[in-house]
Protein backbone atom coordinates (compact mmCIF):
# COMPACT_ATOMS: atom_id res chain seq x y z
CA UNK A 1 0.00 0.00 0.00
CA UNK A 2 2.71 2.31 0.70
CA UNK A 3 4.24 1.68 -2.10
CA UNK A 4 1.55 2.42 -4.31
CA UNK A 5 0.70 5.78 -2.61
CA UNK A 6 4.40 6.69 -2.91
CA UNK A 7 4.38 5.89 -6.43
CA UNK A 8 1.19 8.18 -6.81
CA UNK A 9 2.92 10.85 -4.86
CA UNK A 10 6.30 10.91 -7.10
CA UNK A 11 3.54 10.72 -10.19
CA UNK A 12 2.01 13.82 -9.06
CA UNK A 13 4.89 15.88 -7.74
CA UNK A 14 7.57 14.99 -9.80
CA UNK A 15 6.87 13.06 -13.25
CA UNK A 16 3.96 14.81 -14.20
CA UNK A 17 5.49 18.51 -13.63
CA UNK A 18 8.35 17.26 -15.38
CA UNK A 19 6.86 16.10 -18.69
CA UNK A 20 3.99 18.84 -18.28
CA UNK A 21 7.40 21.19 -19.00
CA UNK A 22 9.56 19.52 -21.46
CA UNK A 23 6.08 19.27 -23.45
CA UNK A 24 4.72 22.98 -23.05
CA UNK A 25 8.02 24.82 -22.54
CA UNK A 26 8.32 23.92 -26.39
CA UNK A 27 11.38 26.19 -27.13
CA UNK A 28 13.24 25.59 -24.11
CA UNK A 29 12.96 21.53 -25.40
CA UNK A 30 13.87 22.01 -28.99
CA UNK A 31 17.13 23.75 -28.03
CA UNK A 32 18.38 21.74 -25.23
CA UNK A 33 18.93 19.04 -27.81
CA UNK A 34 22.64 18.19 -26.69
CA UNK A 35 22.66 14.95 -24.09
CA UNK A 36 23.33 15.42 -21.06
CA UNK A 37 24.81 13.61 -18.21
CA UNK A 38 22.54 11.88 -15.26
CA UNK A 39 23.31 14.29 -12.33
CA UNK A 40 22.67 17.41 -15.07
CA UNK A 41 19.29 15.37 -16.30
CA UNK A 42 18.45 15.43 -11.86
CA UNK A 43 19.30 18.93 -11.05
CA UNK A 44 17.33 19.76 -14.02
CA UNK A 45 14.39 18.12 -13.66
CA UNK A 46 14.76 18.76 -9.55
CA UNK A 47 14.90 22.62 -10.38
CA UNK A 48 12.03 22.01 -12.84
CA UNK A 49 9.66 20.70 -10.06
CA UNK A 50 11.31 22.79 -7.23
CA UNK A 51 10.38 25.98 -7.99
CA UNK A 52 6.68 25.59 -8.66
CA UNK A 53 6.71 23.15 -5.25
CA UNK A 54 8.35 26.02 -3.25
CA UNK A 55 6.48 29.02 -4.93
CA UNK A 56 3.30 26.79 -3.45
CA UNK A 57 4.51 25.96 -0.06
CA UNK A 58 5.55 29.45 0.81
CA UNK A 59 2.72 31.09 -0.58
CA UNK A 60 0.16 28.87 1.07
CA UNK A 61 2.19 29.96 4.34
CA UNK A 62 2.25 33.40 4.04
CA UNK A 63 -1.33 34.38 2.44
CA UNK A 64 -3.93 32.95 4.48
CA UNK A 65 -6.35 33.13 1.08
CA UNK A 66 -3.71 30.46 -0.52
CA UNK A 67 -3.72 28.05 2.49
CA UNK A 68 -7.18 27.92 2.24
CA UNK A 69 -8.61 28.13 -1.05
CA UNK A 70 -9.78 26.08 -2.87
CA UNK A 71 -11.24 22.90 -1.18
CA UNK A 72 -11.73 24.92 2.19
CA UNK A 73 -11.31 23.01 5.53
CA UNK A 74 -11.58 24.49 8.93
CA UNK A 75 -8.84 23.11 10.93
CA UNK A 76 -6.31 24.27 12.88
CA UNK A 77 -2.42 23.09 12.13
CA UNK A 78 -2.51 20.68 15.21
CA UNK A 79 -5.62 18.61 13.82
CA UNK A 80 -3.91 18.94 10.33
CA UNK A 81 -0.72 16.90 11.54
CA UNK A 82 -2.65 14.57 13.14
CA UNK A 83 -4.64 13.81 10.01
CA UNK A 84 -1.60 13.18 8.56
CA UNK A 85 -0.26 10.80 11.30
CA UNK A 86 -2.90 9.05 11.66
CA UNK A 87 -2.88 8.51 7.75
CA UNK A 88 0.65 6.95 7.92
CA UNK A 89 0.04 5.29 10.96
CA UNK A 90 -2.78 3.00 8.96
CA UNK A 91 -0.54 2.91 5.98
CA UNK A 92 2.26 1.41 8.24
CA UNK A 93 0.45 -1.00 10.34
CA UNK A 94 -2.72 -2.94 9.34
CA UNK A 95 -4.04 -3.45 12.82
CA UNK A 96 -3.83 0.39 13.39
CA UNK A 97 -5.90 1.17 10.46
CA UNK A 98 -8.20 -1.67 11.33
CA UNK A 99 -9.15 -0.59 14.83
CA UNK A 100 -9.26 3.17 13.53
CA UNK A 101 -10.95 2.79 10.73
CA UNK A 102 -13.67 5.71 11.27
CA UNK A 103 -10.68 8.30 12.22
CA UNK A 104 -8.50 7.04 8.89
CA UNK A 105 -11.12 7.25 6.53
CA UNK A 106 -11.63 11.20 8.24
CA UNK A 107 -7.94 11.88 8.22
CA UNK A 108 -7.94 10.94 4.09
CA UNK A 109 -10.85 12.48 2.93
CA UNK A 110 -9.01 15.93 4.72
CA UNK A 111 -5.75 15.38 3.67
CA UNK A 112 -6.98 14.83 0.20
CA UNK A 113 -8.27 18.48 0.50
CA UNK A 114 -5.26 19.87 1.58
CA UNK A 115 -2.94 17.72 -1.00
CA UNK A 116 -5.71 19.18 -3.92
CA UNK A 117 -5.61 22.78 -2.57
CA UNK A 118 -1.33 22.53 -2.97
CA UNK A 119 -1.52 20.87 -5.96
CA UNK A 120 -3.55 23.49 -7.22
CA UNK A 121 -1.45 26.18 -6.53
CA UNK A 122 1.61 24.10 -7.47
CA UNK A 123 0.39 23.26 -10.39
CA UNK A 124 -0.89 26.73 -11.19
CA UNK A 125 2.80 28.26 -9.98
CA UNK A 126 3.84 25.04 -13.19
CA UNK A 127 1.83 27.03 -15.47
CA UNK A 128 3.92 30.17 -14.77
CA UNK A 129 7.55 29.11 -14.65
CA UNK A 130 6.14 27.36 -18.05
CA UNK A 131 5.53 30.41 -19.71
CA UNK A 132 8.09 32.67 -18.47
CA UNK A 133 10.65 29.77 -19.64
CA UNK A 134 8.82 29.82 -23.01
CA UNK A 135 8.92 33.71 -23.44
CA UNK A 136 12.26 33.73 -22.01
CA UNK A 137 13.51 31.61 -24.34
CA UNK A 138 11.49 32.79 -27.76
CA UNK A 139 12.52 36.24 -26.96
CA UNK A 140 16.29 35.36 -26.35
CA UNK A 141 17.49 37.18 -29.58
CA UNK A 142 15.93 40.54 -28.11
CA UNK A 143 17.03 39.57 -24.09
CA UNK A 144 20.13 37.84 -24.83
CA UNK A 145 21.97 41.47 -25.09
CA UNK A 146 21.54 42.14 -21.08
CA UNK A 147 23.90 41.20 -18.77
CA UNK A 148 21.34 39.76 -16.08
CA UNK A 149 19.94 37.78 -18.66
CA UNK A 150 23.30 36.36 -19.97
CA UNK A 151 24.27 35.57 -16.36
CA UNK A 152 20.64 33.97 -15.51
CA UNK A 153 18.67 32.40 -17.80
CA UNK A 154 20.91 32.80 -20.44
CA UNK A 155 23.83 30.55 -19.06
CA UNK A 156 21.90 28.67 -16.77
CA UNK A 157 19.20 27.38 -18.17
CA UNK A 158 20.67 27.67 -22.13
CA UNK A 159 24.14 26.59 -21.56
CA UNK A 160 23.97 23.65 -23.45
CA UNK A 161 21.84 23.97 -26.04
CA UNK A 162 22.38 22.65 -29.41
CA UNK A 163 24.80 24.59 -31.41
CA UNK A 164 22.97 23.58 -34.40
CA UNK A 165 20.10 25.35 -33.21
CA UNK A 166 21.53 28.67 -33.24
CA UNK A 167 23.16 27.78 -36.25
CA UNK A 168 20.30 26.17 -38.39
CA UNK A 169 17.29 28.57 -37.19
CA UNK A 170 16.84 32.28 -36.83
CA UNK A 171 16.73 31.76 -32.93
CA UNK A 172 19.66 34.40 -32.11
CA UNK A 173 17.80 36.72 -33.81
CA UNK A 174 15.00 39.27 -32.33
CA UNK A 175 12.09 37.11 -32.45
CA UNK A 176 10.04 40.09 -34.44
CA UNK A 177 12.80 40.38 -37.59
CA UNK A 178 14.13 36.69 -37.83
CA UNK A 179 15.70 35.63 -41.04
CA UNK A 180 15.48 33.09 -43.07
CA UNK A 181 18.64 30.67 -43.20
CA UNK A 182 20.19 29.65 -46.29
CA UNK A 183 22.95 26.87 -46.69
CA UNK A 184 25.46 26.63 -50.03
CA UNK A 185 26.07 22.92 -48.86
CA UNK A 186 29.22 21.85 -50.89
CA UNK A 187 29.06 17.62 -50.72
CA UNK A 188 31.67 14.98 -50.17
CA UNK A 189 31.31 14.34 -54.10
CA UNK A 190 32.08 18.07 -54.99
CA UNK A 191 28.59 18.58 -55.50
CA UNK A 192 27.57 22.23 -54.38
CA UNK A 193 23.85 22.88 -53.37
CA UNK A 194 21.77 26.03 -52.28
CA UNK A 195 18.48 25.92 -50.21
CA UNK A 196 16.73 27.52 -47.62
CA UNK A 197 16.33 25.30 -44.47
CA UNK A 198 13.28 23.73 -43.91
CA UNK A 199 14.70 21.91 -40.80
CA UNK A 200 17.15 19.12 -39.41
CA UNK A 201 18.29 16.61 -37.24
CA UNK A 202 20.54 15.64 -34.42
CA UNK A 203 21.60 12.15 -33.81
CA UNK A 204 21.59 11.15 -30.19
CA UNK A 205 24.51 12.70 -29.73
CA UNK A 206 23.68 16.14 -30.34
CA UNK A 207 25.73 16.26 -33.75
CA UNK A 208 23.53 17.26 -36.98
CA UNK A 209 22.45 13.56 -39.04
CA UNK A 210 21.31 15.70 -41.86
CA UNK A 211 19.23 18.68 -43.11
CA UNK A 212 15.84 19.39 -45.49
CA UNK A 213 16.01 21.82 -47.37
CA UNK A 214 13.47 23.58 -49.66
CA UNK A 215 13.83 25.83 -52.95
CA UNK A 216 17.11 23.84 -53.95
CA UNK A 217 19.68 24.21 -56.28
CA UNK A 218 22.56 22.85 -57.71
CA UNK A 219 25.36 24.13 -59.41
CA UNK A 220 26.57 22.86 -62.20
CA UNK A 221 30.46 23.16 -61.69
CA UNK A 222 31.36 20.80 -65.21
CA UNK A 223 29.84 23.34 -67.20
CA UNK A 224 31.41 26.18 -65.69
CA UNK A 225 34.78 24.58 -65.42
CA UNK A 226 34.31 23.55 -69.40
CA UNK A 227 32.86 27.28 -70.13
CA UNK A 228 35.86 28.76 -67.81
CA UNK A 229 38.48 26.35 -70.24
CA UNK A 230 36.83 27.27 -73.33
CA UNK A 231 38.33 31.17 -72.65
CA UNK A 232 34.70 32.29 -71.43
CA UNK A 233 34.25 34.57 -68.25
CA UNK A 234 31.50 32.67 -66.77
CA UNK A 235 28.90 34.44 -64.84
CA UNK A 236 28.48 32.16 -61.80
CA UNK A 237 24.78 32.87 -60.97
CA UNK A 238 23.81 31.15 -64.60
CA UNK A 239 25.21 28.15 -63.37
CA UNK A 240 22.51 27.32 -60.54
CA UNK A 241 19.87 24.77 -61.56
CA UNK A 242 16.36 23.99 -60.15
CA UNK A 243 15.91 21.06 -58.41
CA UNK A 244 12.46 19.95 -58.59
CA UNK A 245 10.37 18.38 -55.82
CA UNK A 246 9.57 20.03 -52.60
CA UNK A 247 11.75 18.82 -50.11
CA UNK A 248 15.68 18.01 -50.30
CA UNK A 249 17.20 15.73 -47.32
CA UNK A 250 20.68 16.10 -47.24
CA UNK A 251 22.78 13.79 -44.86
CA UNK A 252 25.18 15.24 -42.53
CA UNK A 253 27.89 12.57 -44.10
CA UNK A 254 27.37 13.89 -47.18
CA UNK A 255 27.64 17.46 -46.32
CA UNK A 256 31.91 18.20 -46.53
CA UNK A 257 31.14 22.25 -45.44
CA UNK A 258 28.18 24.64 -45.23
CA UNK A 259 28.10 28.66 -45.84
CA UNK A 260 25.24 29.34 -43.62
CA UNK A 261 23.33 32.78 -44.53
CA UNK A 262 20.47 34.19 -42.91
CA UNK A 263 18.39 36.50 -45.40
CA UNK A 264 16.86 39.33 -44.13
CA UNK A 265 13.27 39.77 -45.55
CA UNK A 266 12.91 42.24 -48.44
CA UNK A 267 10.15 44.47 -45.94
CA UNK A 268 12.50 44.50 -43.63
CA UNK A 269 14.93 45.61 -45.25
CA UNK A 270 12.56 48.26 -47.29
CA UNK A 271 11.59 49.58 -43.34
CA UNK A 272 15.33 50.20 -42.73
CA UNK A 273 15.85 51.93 -45.75
CA UNK A 274 13.33 53.90 -45.24
CA UNK A 275 14.27 54.41 -41.34
CA UNK A 276 17.78 55.60 -42.64
CA UNK A 277 16.52 58.02 -45.34
CA UNK A 278 13.64 59.64 -42.96
CA UNK A 279 16.53 60.37 -40.35
CA UNK A 280 18.10 62.27 -42.43
CA UNK A 281 15.75 65.34 -42.46
CA UNK A 282 15.44 66.28 -46.14
CA UNK A 283 13.11 68.83 -45.80
CA UNK A 284 11.39 67.69 -49.03
CA UNK A 285 8.61 65.40 -48.63
CA UNK A 286 9.66 61.59 -50.41
CA UNK A 287 8.82 58.13 -50.93
CA UNK A 288 11.92 55.60 -50.72
CA UNK A 289 11.53 52.07 -52.97
CA UNK A 290 14.21 49.35 -52.68
CA UNK A 291 13.91 47.67 -56.15
CA UNK A 292 14.99 44.20 -55.63
CA UNK A 293 17.69 42.74 -57.76
CA UNK A 294 16.43 40.35 -60.64
CA UNK A 295 16.62 36.69 -58.70
CA UNK A 296 19.64 34.57 -59.84
CA UNK A 297 17.55 31.84 -61.10
CA UNK A 298 17.66 33.98 -64.40
CA UNK A 299 18.26 31.72 -67.29
CA UNK A 300 21.95 30.54 -68.10
CA UNK A 301 23.91 33.45 -69.33
CA UNK A 302 27.10 33.54 -71.27
CA UNK A 303 26.34 31.52 -74.20
CA UNK A 304 25.18 28.33 -72.40
CA UNK A 305 22.47 26.91 -73.84
CA UNK A 306 19.48 24.41 -72.65
CA UNK A 307 20.87 21.59 -75.04
CA UNK A 308 23.89 21.13 -72.94
CA UNK A 309 22.03 21.21 -69.60
CA UNK A 310 22.21 17.48 -68.90
CA UNK A 311 25.76 17.06 -68.86
CA UNK A 312 26.36 17.45 -64.89
CA UNK A 313 22.96 15.94 -63.72
CA UNK B 1 30.58 18.67 -25.79
CA UNK B 2 30.09 22.20 -24.42
CA UNK B 3 28.41 25.09 -26.12
CA UNK B 4 28.43 28.43 -24.98
CA UNK B 5 25.23 29.28 -27.09
CA UNK B 6 25.81 32.87 -25.90
CA UNK B 7 29.31 34.08 -27.75
CA UNK B 8 27.93 31.39 -31.12
CA UNK B 9 24.38 33.99 -31.12
CA UNK B 10 27.09 36.91 -30.43
CA UNK B 11 29.03 36.19 -32.96
CA UNK B 12 26.44 35.31 -35.67
CA UNK B 13 24.65 38.53 -34.65
CA UNK B 14 27.42 41.29 -34.74
CA UNK B 15 28.16 41.65 -38.88
CA UNK B 16 25.21 40.66 -40.41
CA UNK B 17 24.62 40.97 -43.91
CA UNK B 18 21.65 42.94 -42.95
CA UNK B 19 23.76 45.26 -40.87
CA UNK B 20 26.27 45.63 -43.27
CA UNK B 21 23.63 46.64 -46.01
CA UNK B 22 22.29 49.16 -42.96
CA UNK B 23 25.74 50.41 -42.25
CA UNK B 24 26.46 51.18 -45.81
CA UNK B 25 23.75 52.55 -46.53
CA UNK B 26 24.13 54.94 -43.89
CA UNK B 27 27.57 56.23 -45.15
CA UNK B 28 26.44 56.46 -48.42
CA UNK B 29 23.26 58.90 -47.56
CA UNK B 30 25.22 60.75 -45.17
CA UNK B 31 28.25 61.42 -47.67
CA UNK B 32 25.82 62.70 -50.31
CA UNK B 33 22.97 64.34 -48.53
CA UNK B 34 23.69 67.85 -50.13
CA UNK B 35 23.28 65.75 -53.62
CA UNK B 36 20.29 63.82 -52.52
CA UNK B 37 18.41 67.35 -52.12
CA UNK B 38 19.73 69.05 -55.44
CA UNK B 39 19.05 66.15 -57.09
CA UNK B 40 15.30 65.49 -55.42
CA UNK B 41 14.49 69.13 -56.21
CA UNK B 42 16.31 69.22 -60.05
CA UNK B 43 14.77 66.09 -61.31
CA UNK B 44 12.77 64.81 -58.28
CA UNK B 45 14.51 61.42 -58.44
CA UNK B 46 17.88 60.13 -56.45
CA UNK B 47 19.07 56.26 -56.99
CA UNK B 48 21.19 54.25 -54.96
CA UNK B 49 23.08 51.10 -56.03
CA UNK B 50 23.42 48.75 -53.10
CA UNK B 51 24.15 44.99 -53.26
CA UNK B 52 20.41 44.35 -52.59
CA UNK B 53 19.34 46.37 -55.30
CA UNK B 54 18.43 50.21 -55.94
CA UNK B 55 17.25 52.43 -53.53
CA UNK B 56 14.80 55.29 -55.08
CA UNK B 57 14.37 57.85 -53.55
CA UNK B 58 11.69 60.49 -55.08
CA UNK B 59 9.93 63.81 -54.40
CA UNK B 60 6.50 64.21 -53.55
CA UNK B 61 6.72 67.89 -54.56
CA UNK B 62 6.29 68.92 -58.42
CA UNK B 63 9.84 69.40 -59.69
CA UNK B 64 10.85 72.89 -60.92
Amino acid sequence: MIAIVASALLGIYVFLPEFLFKKLAIKFRVVTKTPRGRFEELISGASVVLVPFLAAAILSRAFRFVGHWPFPLDQDVSAKYADYGTALSSLVSDGYFRDHLDATWSAVAHIRLHQCRFLFWMYLALAIEILCVFLLTYFYGSLSRYPLYKLTFGRIFLGRASQWEVLLTGFAFPAGSRPQVAVDAMTTDNHLYAGTVADYFLKADGELSGLLLKDIRRFRFQSHEQDRKSGMVPDTDGYWKDIPGANFYLPADKIANLNIKYVTAPRELRQDVEDLVESMDLGIPFTVELEPLPTSNAPIANGYSDATEGEDD
Amino acid sequence: MTNDILRLSEALTRDTERSQFRDTLARNLASNSDKIRASLRQSGEYRISTTKGDVVIRSKQKVA
